[in-house]
């Protein structure tokens, strides 16, 4: 055994004389700047972060209304339960590491009533993957399309509530809505919007008709050729302006029609690399059984496009993640406007260097779980492909 | 019936079009007259010649004059200026440090490639304005106020002011830059005969290439003359050619030296940090979409590791990098917009303030939208040409 | 005449990680001779004839070319790979140069050939695979027969000593097999040294002077076409022929 390792020492990092010379310099390095870190990270007060906790995830969302965003979180936990038994045939490493993350939270130093919520989000995890195994079997399919589908309205509906301040689900303005709440929120519902409006670009881009084709064309390069916050400014102080003095669309509307809007010439472009990469052989299959264009485009080159690009399309959620951070330029508190407003109180002067570390983290566990996940399902997909060969 | 049966088909389509085209004329009119109701009532008709008004505002920093009774066109070109010059600084070092860190991504040493790896991987997943904001609150406003500056080579002057190499504070960065000294009108014309004899060098290097076929690396040798030649031609000027200048502390101000504030240095390290990032992945993909048994042939023929990398896997590579880069660079561009949210006067930067002090929303929102459009469509057009010219015959 | 020895391979032996690719292998090549190694897939066959220019390195046994050894460390591998021609079977042509450029690219940049006496031996080597009309094309204009004949002619133009095919038909259609292996014929007829890895056994019966039967990284059976394609000693060997001859 003892050989094997020093076998591999040798070979990764030893095996020339140059080699050797940079595995001493880099380990030196990395020593000396890790010592620093952990230093630093002793010798700075980490308070700021535990005492805005609530603040940072959910902005200023009433605490006695918090329950709400444990049951959509519960929801949440249950049709991604459902969709891992789609992925592959067994438990998988993701898997339960996906289902360990909330559980090993509620180890941490929470309050016991978000402690026990955590353990229920993991039991929920579980037994969703267990009901579409054993109970629901074959139709998870479609409690998984429907499930998905109806959980962007329920969520906007449950979370802003909609009857009186005695009623059971008290409305809460979208004002109060904040932190990684807000994040989310506006990056999910920007890929499902963004994704309508640029298949609709993708196919106008498609069409035969030059007007449309134009267009989509003249629509699409224009937006990818301006940077994003010039859209979110163009949604902030232009869109009120340009619809009718009766309607006053909200600050938020105003944010997500930009980030919507720019997004949606992205998808355009990702779809249509869907479609160049379709066969040919496709449309022609299509005509000779006798479809028209449209049947033949909805029921055969769609659903194939679509499987094609989901890769890319949960990869662009990673890019709506991060850039949902710009609407903190225009005065919203997500995550990031959140971490200025905690920079701005003088109890935390000079903390933005934990605030900012904790955000990346927060960052980083988001996206690289959404890019891990793509990348489960693309091996999933081909693994469906090879299936279907045999 | 042939005959109908064209005409229905294309009737449809035009009377489609039509439909289509008229549909959306109503909608821009009618967004088009809200707008100009609206700015009537703010007593505000659109038009442009508010942009020969002064500005009454005053900018950081400029490349070319400004002061607040400046037009505001000027302070639209001030910051035009200021987005094109970060730009293609920013474009040039990250390219160099993620072409170094693409080649560690392919290095065989496992802490090297590994290393890179986590680099990538942590910076590709968080967003760039944490990226900014962490360089401008934690780092650059984390150093001390100007009266107590971090040094580098400190030294008091004659006049008892302290000098240094180097001041680090809250401010920025001031650090010594050579001017122009006595030397320079003399060393001047060793310059210009280092270029004449490294281009006519060059043209010999091709010429002989021209002959035997073996095309060498004429841009490499060349430059490395000129350095040489310019190294001999400053040791040789009696006098100095350049002068370093040592910023030195005044009271509340330096004099001297070259200026740095925090704001750019946060937007520029912050840019070259995330955009390398992006660069090193295009750079790894270019270099390993190129197919091993393309090397196996090389090699096969006799050609070494040198001649291998050079004539076969980089031409190959370039093709496969090059629209990937071409993004990248557009996105350098438009994330300088970004500058808005530590204060550094960028194109969209100004054009907010301006907004701000003009209320001028609809005409600045397009001004900016069409300047940001042609930097995008001309450079697109420019590596689309160069790109169709790289790319391989096919049948 | 034929007792020039041009390759000697003695208990050769290669893994790849834990799997014992080439379990010992022993044969003595002669100059000018044509050898035709068959076998199954997986028989470790390519992968011998890859150890032959040091694409792949041998961690036992001895394999000397012209007198000179393959070991590890082994200096001027640059030189003793341009005496030894190798033809892919996935071509590996340079797709981003022309056909001439290909062939002129070695000859000029290894053996410092001049620009023109390169010029007119791809021309010459192009006449003689029969394509001298597509010198000024690009790879990914022709089809597969003729790129595997500028393969074979990019090979020849470093005059090599010993010329090594890895299943250079395998790839094409079947209209092309014969373009590319009639220009081997001619290469055979012409006292070349030839090691041919295929599953053509028209061409062994043609021009073999051996034929080497390789199965699970051995050495089963070697002889004349006449000895194995018609009286096979060994087992193995009589039911990979039946496998593959239809009778």
């Amino acid at each position: 055994m003892k050989n094997k390792y020093f076998e591999w020492i040798n070979n990764n990092l030893l095996n020339t004389w140059y080699n050797t010379i940079i595995t001493i310099f880099v380990s030196f390095f990395l020593f000396k700047i890790t010592k620093s870190m952990i230093l630093w990270f002793s010798s700075v007060s980490w308070e700021v972060i535990p005492r805005n906790l609530k603040l940072i995830l959910t902005g200023s969302y009433p605490v006695g209304e918090l329950w709400r965003i444990w049951v959509i979180l519960g929801v949440a936990a249950f049709l991604a339960g459902v969709s891992y038994s789609l992925l592959k045939k067994g438990i998988t490493g993701t898997a339960l590491f996906l289902i360990i993350i909330p559980g090993s939270f509620a180890f941490l130093n929470f309050s016991s009533g978000s402690r026990i919520w955590l353990i229920i989000l993991s039991i929920l995890q579980i037994f969703g993957y267990l009901f579409a195994r054993y109970i629901a079997g074959e139709k998870s399919k479609t409690v998984i399309i429907i499930g998905w589908v109806l959980f962007l309205p329920f969520m906007y509906l449950f979370i802003s509530g909609f009857t009186s301040s005695e009623g059971i689900l008290p409305i809460v303005k979208t004002n109060y809505w904040g932190g990684l709440l807000l994040s989310m929120l506006i990056s999910i519902t920007s890929i499902i919007f963004s994704f309508i409006i640029g298949l609709m670009l993708a196919l106008g881009r498609r069409s035969e008709l030059p007007v449309i084709k134009y267009f989509s064309i003249g629509v699409i390069e224009t937006i990818r050729g301006v940077p994003l916050i010039t859209l979110l400014f163009l949604g902030y102080l232009v869109l009120p302006l340009a619809l009718p003095s009766s309607v006053t669309p909200g600050v938020l509307i105003r944010a997500m029609s930009g980030i919507i809007l720019f997004h949606s010439a992205y998808m355009a472009e990702s779809i249509r690399g869907g479609f160049q990469g379709l066969p040919k052989t496709q449309y022609e299959a299509a005509y000779a059984m006798n479809f028209n264009k449209f049947q033949s485009l909805v029921l055969i080159i769609l659903p194939q496009v679509i499987k094609n690009i989901i890769p890319i399309l949960v990869n662009s959620l990673t890019g709506m993640v991060k850039d949902t951070s710009l609407i903190s330029i225009i005065g919203l508190l997500d995550l990031v406007g959140i971490s200025t407003a905690i920079a701005a109180n003088p109890k935390y002067l000079g903390d933005s260097p934990q605030v900012l570390l904790f955000l990346s983290v927060i960052y980083f566990i988001l996206c690289f779980s959404i890019s891990q996940t793509s990348r489960k399902i693309e091996a999933g997909m081909n693994y469906d492909n090879k299936e279907a060969a045999k | 019936m042939h005959l109908t049966k064209f005409n229905d088909d294309r009737v449809i389509k035009i009377a489609g079009q039509f439909i289509f085209a008229a549909f959306l004329i109503m909608i821009m009119s009618s967004m088009y007259g809200n707008t100009i109701a609206a700015l009537t009532k703010r007593g505000m008709l659109p038009g442009f010649k508010f942009l020969s008004l002064a500005a009454g505002i005053d900018i950081g920093e400029h490349l070319i004059s400004f002061n607040n009774s400046s037009s505001n066109l000027r302070a639209i070109v001030v910051g035009l200026l200021n987005t094109l010059s970060i730009s293609i600084l920013a474009i040039v070092f990250s390219t160099a440090l993620g072409l170094f860190i693409g080649l560690c991504r392919l290095s065989k040493n496992w802490l090297v490639k590994n290393i890179a790896l986590v680099y990538i991987e942590v910076i590709r997943n968080i967003p760039l304005l944490v990226l900014l904001l962490f360089w401008y609150r934690a780092v650059f406003m984390g150093l001390p106020h100007i009266k107590e500056a971090i040094t580098i080579g400190k030294f008091q002057t004659s006049d008892g002011f302290t000098g240094a190499r180097l001041f680090f504070s809250n401010r920025g960065m001031v650090l010594a830059w050579p001017t122009i000294g006595t030397g320079w009108s003399s060393y001047i014309y060793i310059i210009i005969g280092a270029i004449a004899i490294s281009v006519i060098f060059g043209i010999y290097l091709n010429y002989r290439g021209k002959i035997t076929g073996r095309k060498p690396m004429t841009l490499v040798w060349s430059f490395l003359l000129f350095s040489i030649l310019c190294f001999i031609g400053w040791l040789l000027t009696p006098e100095a050619p350049l002068v370093m200048e040592y910023p030195q502390l005044k009271g509340f101000n330096t004099t001297g030296g070259l200026s740095i504030s925090s704001e750019w240095g946060s937007l520029f390290s912050g840019l070259i940090l995330y955009t390398s990032a992006f660069i090193a992945e295009a750079i790894r993909a270019g270099i390993q979409g190129v197919d091993k048994r393309q090397v196996e042939a090389a090699r096969s023929l006799g050609l070494n590791s040198f001649q291998t990398t050079r004539l076969i896997v980089l031409p190959q590579a370039l093709r496969i990098t090059i629209p990937p880069l071409t993004s990248i660079y557009l996105g350098v561009a438009k994330n300088t917009s970004l500058g808005v949210a530590i204060g550094f006067p960028d194109l969209f930067s100004v054009v907010g303030t301006l907004i701000n002090q003009t209320g001028r929303v609809l005409e600045l929102i397009l001004v900016v939208m069409v300047i940001y459009l042609t930097l995008s469509l001309s450079t697109s057009l420019i590596m689309n040409i160069y790109n169709r010219r790289i790319q391989l015959e096919e049948k | 005449m034929k007792n020039d020895i041009i390759i000697e391979c003695r208990n050769l032996q290669k893994w790849f990680g834990e799997f014992n690719v080439l379990k010992g292998i022993d044969i003595t090549i002669n100059r000018g001779e044509v050898v035709v190694i068959i076998g199954p897939s997986g028989s470790g066959k390519s992968t011998f004839i890859r150890t032959l220019n040091h694409l792949e390195e041998h961690q036992k046994g001895e394999l000397v070319i012209n007198g000179i050894e393959m070991s590890h460390n082994i200096k001027n591998i640059n030189k003793i790979r341009s005496e030894i021609g190798m033809v892919f079977q996935s071509f590996n042509l340079f797709p981003h140069f022309t056909v001439l450029q290909n062939i002129t690219l070695a000859p000029v940049w290894v053996k410092k050939v001049s620009k023109e006496k390169a010029h007119t031996r791809a021309m010459e080597l192009l006449e003689r695979v029969g394509i001298a009309d597509q010198a000024e094309k690009y790879p990914g204009q022709l089809s597969g027969g003729q790129q595997q004949r500028v393969a074979i002619a990019r090979s020849l133009a470093m005059k090599p000593e010993i010329m090594l095919f890895d299943e250079p038909t395998s790839a094409l259609d079947p209209e092309m097999i014969k373009e590319v292996l009639d220009v081997m014929i001619e290469l055979a007829h012409s006292n070349m040294t030839l090691l041919v890895v295929t599953h053509e056994i028209g061409f062994a019966k043609a021009v073999a002077d051996r034929i080497v039967f390789f199965d699970y990284g051995k050495i089963i059976e070697m002889g004349t076409p006449d000895e194995i394609f018609n009286n096979p000693k060994e087992e193995r060997t009589k039911l990979f022929l039946s496998q593959i001859l239809d009778g």
